[in-house]
């Protein structure tokens, strides 16, 4: 990783005192480079424009701008064009996918989750089953919060119509192999829905390869502005469903007798989008590209180790998630004894340290460890082997407050 | 200023804290849980015929800033009227616990006041 990658990104010039900003949450919201706030504020500035109808010069600018969005997302998952709908984040990503797929559910059917996912991966489907009279299934986790492929093959079955499953837990940093559960999905006849928050921003995907049948991300996590993100289909599946949000932009033909939709993408995206927020989703995926996703990831990792490692040795320290560090991602999750994780997280903001404390929006993954919370440090490309020795040192002091 | 949040009598508070029990047989109950974080804090009070806390006491787990306010707040209420202790604020809570609070850090503080109002009595 480059050195003065720091210098990129204006947060840590804004946010730095006498002490450096360590900034250790991505895993919520990425910061973002100069060239992805430029590429928003020049949207503003020089030609903003609806995307949807203007035959003048801006509009069409703006048009081209949006669409070469939607082309660096296709090609950053190794998709097409037409199979990427923008949305606000992952969350709304996922609530649409299981609106599309209600008309596919009947009573009795049998919807999967794990246990470790986030909120939003869960009570979208929890709810879906509720609508549809579908059995809510949630797939449970080993000792160490990682999912066993032979409980998805035995759970499995030939009522399973969806399992939705993250890619990379937000809350331990385990990663999961959705190729092999999309393949089991589609050996008993169900779908694949892959929530890639954690994934998409550190390590390479390719749609095509995972086969998965959805898949979702946010754009705030790959460095891009709050309120963008992605659902990807494939084509087949946007061709057949129809629309859950109605409105402007996404019809074919209006009628009193009936309407008719466009086609996807464009039918799933009522309304005016968030043109900026696409454009500048475009930008950073350009300029994490210019990185590369392996050279990120293998960056992410190692610090990660450098912190588990020196996290490991400290007394009254747990440490949560698989031990096998080839299956972990950037993200070290832990609880100092004594110590609530909200009083630690606000001794290291103390040392202008961020970090993310509490129970990360995975009710069922802390009440599986049988914990409140933990302290997660997530790591990312802009941070430093500096940055893991202020935490490991903040944490010590927390330690040392509360008397481990 | 450093760690003005963490003073000793806040420390104090919290690793002693004091009336953390289940008051058996208390008229008033009530819980409140921090959506933030997950902690709850269940309070328990006798009170007389005119609202008047005669004890308090609470059960529950948290952060310093809960436990320490929770602690504080049941000596606090001796001899005060229920209604008053409902309606504590945000600077109230700062004057109790003498350090001033974040927005986020308050509600921490404010859980025992909130659960005080979500009392059921029996």
């Amino acid at each position: 990783m480059k050195k003065d990658i720091k210098n990129d990104f204006p947060i840590f010039k804004a946010q730095s005192d006498e002490r450096p900003f360590v900034f250790l949450d991505s895993a919520a919201v990425s910061q973002m480079p100069q060239t992805v706030i430029d590429a928003v504020s020049e949207f503003y500035s020089t030609y903003k424009a609806n995307v949807h109808s203007g035959i003048y010069g801006i509009g069409m600018r703006a048009v081209e701008a949006y669409e070469g969005a939607r082309n660096a997302v296709a090609e950053f998952l190794s998709a097409d064009s037409n199979e990427i709908i923008f949305t606000s984040g992952t969350t709304a990503s996922l609530n649409m996918a299981a609106r599309m797929l209600e008309s596919r559910i009947t009573a009795g059917d049998e919807i999967m989750v794990s246990t470790m996912e986030h909120h939003s991966n869960f009570i979208p489907w929890q709810e879906l089953a509720k609508r549809t009279n579908a059995i809510f299934i949630m797939l449970p986790l080993e000792k160490d919060g990682t999912l066993s492929l032979n409980t998805v093959r035995a759970m499995a079955g030939p009522r399973t119509k969806i399992i939705a499953i993250t890619h990379v837990s937000h809350a331990t940093g385990a990663v999961n192999d959705v190729r092999e559960i999309c393949r089991m999905a589609h050996g008993v006849g169900a779908l694949c829905v892959v929530d890639a928050a954690q994934s998409a921003p550190h390590m390479p995907i390719d749609v095509r390869d995972i086969d998965c049948d959805f898949l979702a991300f946010s754009g705030q996590k790959v460095l891009g502005p709050t309120g963008t993100g992605v659902l990807y289909g494939k084509e087949k599946h946007l061709c057949e469903l129809t629309p859950v949000i109605f409105g402007g932009g996404m019809i074919r033909h209006v009628s009193a007798e009936d309407s008719t939709w466009a086609d996807a993408p464009q039918k799933f995206e009522a309304g005016t989008p968030h043109a900026a927020g696409a454009i500048g989703l475009g930008a950073a995926l350009s300029y994490i590209e210019g990185i590369g996703r392996k050279e990120i990831m293998a960056h992410e990792r190692n610090l990660a180790r450098m912190a588990r490692r020196a996290l490991m040795n400290m007394p009254g320290i747990h440490l949560y998630g698989p031990g096998n560090e080839k299956e972990t991602s950037g993200i070290v999750s832990f609880t100092v004894e004594g110590a609530h994780p909200h009083d630690v997280a606000e001794i290291l903001s103390r040392e202008n340290i961020a970090v993310r404390a509490g129970h990360h929006c995975a009710l069922p993954l802390m009440n599986h460890f049988g914990i409140s919370g933990t302290i997660r440090a997530s790591f990312y490309l802009y941070n430093t082997e500096e940055d893991v020795e202020r935490l490991v040192a903040g944490v010590q002091k927390a330690g040392d407050m509360f008397q481990v | 200023m450093e760690n003005e949040l963490y003073k000793e009598h806040i420390l104090n508070h919290y690793r002693n804290p004091r009336n953390k029990y289940a008051l058996t047989g208390a008229g008033v109950v009530g819980k409140e849980i921090n959506a933030l974080c997950g902690d709850e804090i269940i309070l328990y009070a006798h009170a007389d015929e005119d609202g008047v806390v005669t004890t308090m006491s609470f059960t529950g787990e948290g952060c310093a800033i809960s436990q320490a306010a929770a602690s504080l707040f049941t000596e606090y209420a001796k001899g005060k009227r229920i209604k008053e202790l409902q309606e504590m604020t945000h600077a109230d809570v700062e004057r109790l616990l003498g350090i001033s609070l974040s927005t986020v850090r308050a509600r921490c503080a404010l859980l025992p006041v909130k659960a005080l109002g979500n009392r059921i009595s029996k």
